[in-house]
């Protein structure tokens, strides 16, 4: 079944993570199509995720690879290679959706553009600027669009380098120390990332933008300069203007690009540090497996070991031999010193013991006492004293009101739990508590407080 | 002024091949404190060095981090196989960590550090069997057991709280001094 292209695209919208993962694939693997094999099983196993079966089907349908063929969505599918490649345009909708998937220009697209830029000058200073001039008028529309087109790509890919930058630092400023092998694999790994940006995206996208950078081919900018200035001295002085904005307009991404650089900087040092390091390490591995392979003839084995290596590069040259048996001590000949030495101390702690008074230890008879303990007792000596006597229609409601009368600023509603259980032991042997169920359960409020309850009735 | 009860333990680290860090690590704290022994020679450095010579011992002062004494003239003609011993066990340790992509600061971090698990590799593998025998490790020991010998017992690692190896300071001095030898 067919479905159209909108509605193909809308579908694929809503379940953007399937675009996602196929853009993911293609970065990682640095491709430009995904083998079938990644395709169909991808949507399998989105069809599975979906719980409800209408949508199975009406996904099943749209993302049919038939259906994304015909609807144009795939532009490629090459049967004897077994790969997929999705309509570019496609693709760069969906990085849009998502910052992080937004691809930076790299040194050849930003060639690219500059070689395009170059071809249009060369083109306009060829050209009669006239408006009767089709070819010119068509020249003029093809410059505005490309300026537009590469203003757009510079924007996206100031923002993509700004965002990789806070991403990156984020995952490297952290307060804590790096103290496991596998935070430090991937601290490594994101300075390695930091380290390619720098190089193939940053870099290159400043040079593209600085006018006066020296090189054998004119800078992008001075093209854009000179197809300006050829507008101007041929009259088309409100087009020159225009061509003047979009390079106004391009180059002020360069400061924000530079603050990108400069935020990378301090990690690239550390990068730096650390692949210096491993060169080190690496460099004096190999020089000591060098060394190693070129002891091993049979005869001088071990006898000339290592004559090659000369003594003053050695870092700790004339280190002593270290024997644990050499520590100096008091040697005391057919005595074990250390049994006399525990003997002693044995013999020291035992009449310590002795000794020692064994001090008094009376009770402090001005305790703090805690304060809920008086609250308590005055509660348990109110309840004995209480006039209130069965038949009782609802305990809690008595017991509050009498307790609020006699505690006054000190009660407080949890106490009323308590004056309850005293007085049930007052009243245990005389009396017989009924708990109404059958009504809903009462509330009492009181200083912000509520507490719920079922009523209970005390009957003679 | 020399402290005589602080110059017995030090030349009783130091006869005994143990260098003596500008830091030490102290296991109940987990932190790494200042060495006395290290301020001791730091503050009487010539009155020490020249105790040494008396006793044909040359005290050298490495990359401002740790001192450790040597024989003056006495045995240039014999290969230096204790000195090699250090640096090749150092080398293979510090290329069996960099080699799985960690970052080299653990090796040096005294509250990180590393395994002994994740040294096995050297033993494990011809390459670096081959460099260890060469330079008679081990032989008949394990690789722990001849990092403890070779690098604890002198003060080049130790093992911190969580029983993890770390380079000391003279341990990383000569890695640092690999990187410098490399600079452009």
């Amino acid at each position: 079944m067919h479905i159209a292209l909108d509605r193909t695209l809308v579908l694929l919208i809503e379940h953007k993570d399937l675009m996602f993962g196929f853009i993911d694939y293609m970065d990682q693997n640095q491709r430009k199509d995904i083998p079938e094999q990644v395709f169909t099983n991808s949507m399998i196993a989105k069809l599975n995720a979906i719980v409800k079966r209408n949508e199975t089907e009406r996904l099943k349908d749209a993302f049919d690879r038939d259906n994304l063929i015909k609807s144009g969505i795939i532009s490629e599918f090459n049967k004897s290679r077994g790969t997929i490649a999705f309509q570019p345009a496609v693709i760069e909708v969906f990085r849009l959706f998502d910052k992080e998937r937004v691809r930076g220009l790299r040194s050849v697209e930003l060639e690219n553009i500059r070689v395009q830029i170059d071809n249009v000058l060369q083109q306009h200073q060829d050209l009669s600027f006239s408006t009767d001039n089709i070819i010119f008028l068509e020249q003029r529309d093809h410059l505005f669009d490309l300026l537009r087109q590469v203003n757009s790509q510079i924007q996206n890919n100031t923002e993509h380098l700004e965002h990789e930058a806070d991403r990156l630092s984020k995952r490297l400023d952290h307060d804590q120390a790096i103290l496991t092998l596998d935070e430090s694999q991937q601290v490594k790994e994101v300075l390695l990332q930091v380290k390619k940006i720098y190089d193939r995206e940053i870099i290159p996208t400043l040079e593209f933008l600085n006018a006066r950078e020296y090189s054998k081919v004119k800078a992008p900018l001075t093209l854009i300069d000179e197809i300006s200035r050829l507008y101007d001295i041929r009259g088309f002085e409100d087009d020159s203007y225009y061509i003047d904005q979009y390079k106004l307009s391009i180059l002020s991404h360069y400061k924000a690009v530079e603050k990108v650089r400069q935020t990378l900087q301090r990690y690239l040092h550390q990068e730096r540090q650390h692949r210096l390091t491993y060169n080190a390490i690496e460099k004096a591995y190999l020089n000591l497996q060098t060394l190693t392979q070129s002891t091993f003839t049979e005869n001088l084995k071990e006898r000339y070991i290592f004559k090659l290596l000369a003594e003053s590069e050695l870092f700790f040259k004339g280190l002593k031999t270290f024997s644990s048996a050499q520590d100096s001590k008091i040697e005391w000949h057919e005595r074990e010193h250390s049994l006399y030495f525990n003997e002693y101390l044995i013999e020291q702690k035992a009449r310590q013991r002795s000794e020692a008074f064994a001090e008094v230890i009376s009770f402090d008879s001005k305790q703090n006492a805690d304060p809920n303990n008086a609250l308590k007792r005055q509660i348990r000596a109110l309840i004995e004293q209480c006039e209130i006597k069965p038949p009782i229609n609802d305990l809690y409601a008595e017991l509050h009101c009498f307790l609020v009368a006699n505690l006054s600023k000190d009660y407080q509603l949890q106490y009323l739990l308590y004056g309850v259980s005293c007085y049930k032991q007052r009243i245990k042997k005389t009396a017989k508590i009924n708990v109404i169920f059958e009504h809903p359960q009462q509330q009492i409020h009181y200083k912000n407080k509520v507490l719920e309850y079922n009523k209970r009735e005390i009957n003679e | 002024m020399i402290t005589n009860k602080l110059s017995q333990t030090i030349y009783n680290q130091l006869i005994n091949g143990k260098v003596i860090n500008k830091q030490a690590y102290i296991t109940k704290t987990n932190e790494l404190e200042e060495n006395h022994l290290y301020n001791e020679v730091f503050n009487n450095f010539d009155e020490y060095s020249t105790l040494y010579q008396r006793i044909n011992f040359e005290l050298v002062h490495k990359n401002s981090c740790f001192f450790y004494i040597r024989e003056l003239g006495g045995a240039e003609l014999e290969v230096p196989i204790t000195t090699i011993k250090v640096q090749a066990l150092l080398i293979i340790i510090g290329r069996v960590f960099t080699e799985q992509g960690y970052l080299f600061e653990v090796l040096t971090d005294h509250r990180a550090g590393v395994k002994i698990d994740d040294l096995m590799i050297a033993t494990s593998e011809e390459r670096y069997l081959d460099i260890l025998h060469t330079c008679k490790l081990c032989k008949t020991r394990g690789i722990e057991e001849e990092i403890n010998n070779n690098l604890v017992a002198r003060g080049l690692m130790f093992v911190n709280s969580r029983g993890h190896y770390v380079l000391t300071g003279a341990g990383a001095s000569f890695f640092d001094e690999l990187t410098e030898d490399d600079l452009p």
